[in-house]
């Protein structure tokens, strides 16, 4: 593991803690604290440190972007993973069986694909309620078609390496082979795609966010909070730009530790270019 | 000739199904459409005539062919809340965002490429790892958020640093409402006004093609016709301007239908941030009132930029790479 993706690791993991206890150790999880807008670095008038300054309503940003990282993190990291997982069942359908399921999911997969990610997005995310389980959701729906293909390439391969013959032979049925077989030799760039999905996944919430089709008010996401300062980006544009910086260390370090895994696992560099809000 | 048509067509049978899947997606939303037509107070009798005045009470069978023939006759219904043509929505939304696109597609290609190759010749110095943190570190960040910063340096920036006349960019709108008509002044008011929009879709951009650029460079150089030229005494300088250029060409031509609906979709929120009146904003309007027939036009137009791009680079490759000419 390089450097870069130590420090990328820890960076995530120390995120993930102070949004676990900060937030609980200040007064009403970043409620009111102070009068009212306060800059960053700046006293409010009882006397408090505010490190970015407030909102509007007296906020502590650094608090309020510690309690938006929980569900940032969580539809992030959930979306990934639920769009990896529907990914993977049906590339690897699609890989083993081949004819008319390999022929229907892939014309399925060029079809959302030939619709930028974000227009599919806005589309889905705008029929049904908003809310934290709708994005994920939605966000598994448009997502999955990278992995399926690439997994239904490496079953497609694997398929025919002469373990598979092997395990037949000994009667290994065929959903058995798939499953612990096939499919464990086939998942690594899954994997990558995976942990590079979180990033992407979490830029995608908060865009979805910052558009009112993502996480309501007053809970609070990245995405919510900068559409939050964007009336006072003229008088007080901290309030829009901290969370902006939270986000973009979190997706960098997922970006870093997503290189570092694809190294390792393939021994060559091939670069992913995503759909990006 | 024959891989051509069948390309072609490939793509045609794939725009329909978008069109089909769009259908399904909007018929498939919760909620009566029809309600959504008329005022709350309305009877039951007035949101019947609202159904069969959008002809939402035929059955959906004949709904569909109505929306695909609508789709290829070119005029995509009418608008539930401005009761006007689609099209015509259309027509004024899609050559903003036309124009905002393509000089930021041809901007990111230009810096995006060019950054590529400086970093490849530079390869594993300490500046390219430098340029490399950047272009992750610019890659990871939203395009909205680059958007609202810029503002904030134009505006809150400005008046904090005294910026001198020049450089105060407009940070809002596409033109001056005070310019009307076309004259060399109202072009220059629309180059100024587009500075910002543009430099943010083409920072976003170029960093991900920079960053994708770079690693397929680096992976050709292990090429063996590399060690060829060298080998003949060609210098660096050359293999990299002549044989790695050339030898590039069909990935950058396939990373330009990639890079193209990231620069769409990114459109959409940097029309939002600086209030132009382009195709992401109609859209986003469309959603805020289900103005259903509007959603599914601007969809539909944003696939079809989509796969008419993808078809052009699939057609241009042949030329490029003699390999790929079956």
């Amino acid at each position: 593991m390089t450097r870069a993706a130590r420090l990328s690791l820890w960076c995530l993991v120390a995120l993930a803690v102070a949004a676990a206890v900060v937030p609980a150790m200040s007064p009403q999880d970043g409620q009111v604290l102070a009068d009212g807008l306060v800059e960053p670095l700046g006293r409010d008038g009882s006397g408090h440190w505010h490190l970015f300054g407030t909102d509007r309503f007296g906020r502590d940003l650094v608090v309020r972007i510690l309690v938006a990282a929980r569900l940032s993190l969580a539809i992030g990291i959930g979306g990934s993973l639920l769009a990896s997982a529907v990914g993977v069942a049906v590339g690897a359908w699609a890989g083993w069986s081949r004819g008319v399921v390999d022929r229907v999911a892939m014309a399925l997969a060029d079809m959302l694909l030939a619709i930028p990610r974000l227009i599919l997005l806005l589309l889905v995310a705008a029929l049904w309620q908003p809310g934290a389980g709708t994005v994920v959701l939605v966000l598994a729906v448009t997502g999955w078609m990278g992995v399926a293909r690439m997994i239904r390439a490496e079953v497609l391969g694997v398929r025919e390496l002469p373990f598979v013959q092997g395990a037949t032979a000994l009667g290994s049925r065929p959903a058995r082979l798939l499953w612990r077989h096939v499919v464990p030799n086939a998942i690594g760039p899954a994997i990558v795609a995976t942990t590079l999905g979180v990033g992407n996944a979490i830029v995608l919430e908060s865009g979805l966010a910052f558009l009112g089709l993502g996480v309501q008010p007053p809970d609070p996401s990245w995405g919510n909070m900068i559409a939050g300062g964007r009336e006072l980006i003229v008088t007080a544009p901290w309030i829009a730009i901290a969370p902006g910086l939270a986000l973009i260390l979190t997706v960098l370090a997922t970006t870093v530790i997503g290189d570092a895994l694809r190294d390792h696992l393939s021994g060559h560099r091939v670069v992913v270019l995503a759909d990006r809000a | 000739m024959h891989a051509l048509v069948r390309r072609a067509l490939d793509a045609f049978l794939l725009f329909w199904l978008v069109v089909t899947l769009t259908f399904i997606l909007v018929r498939a939303a919760p909620g009566d459409t029809a309600d959504l037509l008329v005022p709350p107070s309305a009877s039951a009798g007035d949101v019947a005539r609202a159904r069969a005045e959008f002809g939402l009470d035929a059955p959906l069978a004949t709904q569909y062919a109505r929306w695909v023939g609508l789709v290829f006759s070119g005029d995509l219904g009418e608008s539930f809340a401005l009761r006007e043509p689609v099209s015509r929505i259309l027509g004024r939304t899609l050559p903003v965002s036309l124009w905002l696109g393509t000089c930021s597609l041809a901007l990111t290609f230009l810096l995006g490429i060019g950054v590529a190759f400086w970093q490849v010749r530079h390869a594993g110095s300490r500046l390219d790892t430098a340029v490399t943190s950047a272009t992750i570190a610019v890659y990871a960040a939203p395009s909205y958020w680059v958007a609202l910063t810029l503002v904030a340096v134009f505006t809150y920036g400005a008046a904090r640093l005294g910026f001198p006349h020049w450089a105060r960019l407009p940070a809002f709108g596409m033109t001056d409402p005070a310019r009307i008509g076309f004259s060399l002044s109202s072009v220059a008011d629309l180059l100024r006004h587009s500075v910002l929009p543009v430099a943010v879709l083409t920072s976003v951009g170029a960093a991900g093609i920079a960053r994708y650029g770079r690693s397929r460079l680096l992976d050709l150089l292990h090429e063996d016709w590399v060690r060829t030229a060298r080998a003949k005494g060609l210098s660096t300088r050359q293999v990299h301007r002549i044989h790695l250029l050339w030898n590039a060409l069909p990935t950058l031509v396939v990373l330009l239908g990639l890079a193209l609906p990231g620069v769409v979709a990114g459109s959409v929120f940097v029309e939002t941030v600086f209030a132009w009146p382009g195709m992401g904003r109609a859209m986003l309007s469309a959603i805020a009132s289900r103005d259903y027939p509007v959603v599914m036009g601007v969809t539909i137009a944003y696939a079809f930029v989509v796969i008419v791009a993808n078809l052009i680079a699939d057609l241009l490759l042949p030329a490029l790479d003699p390999r790929r000419r079956g």
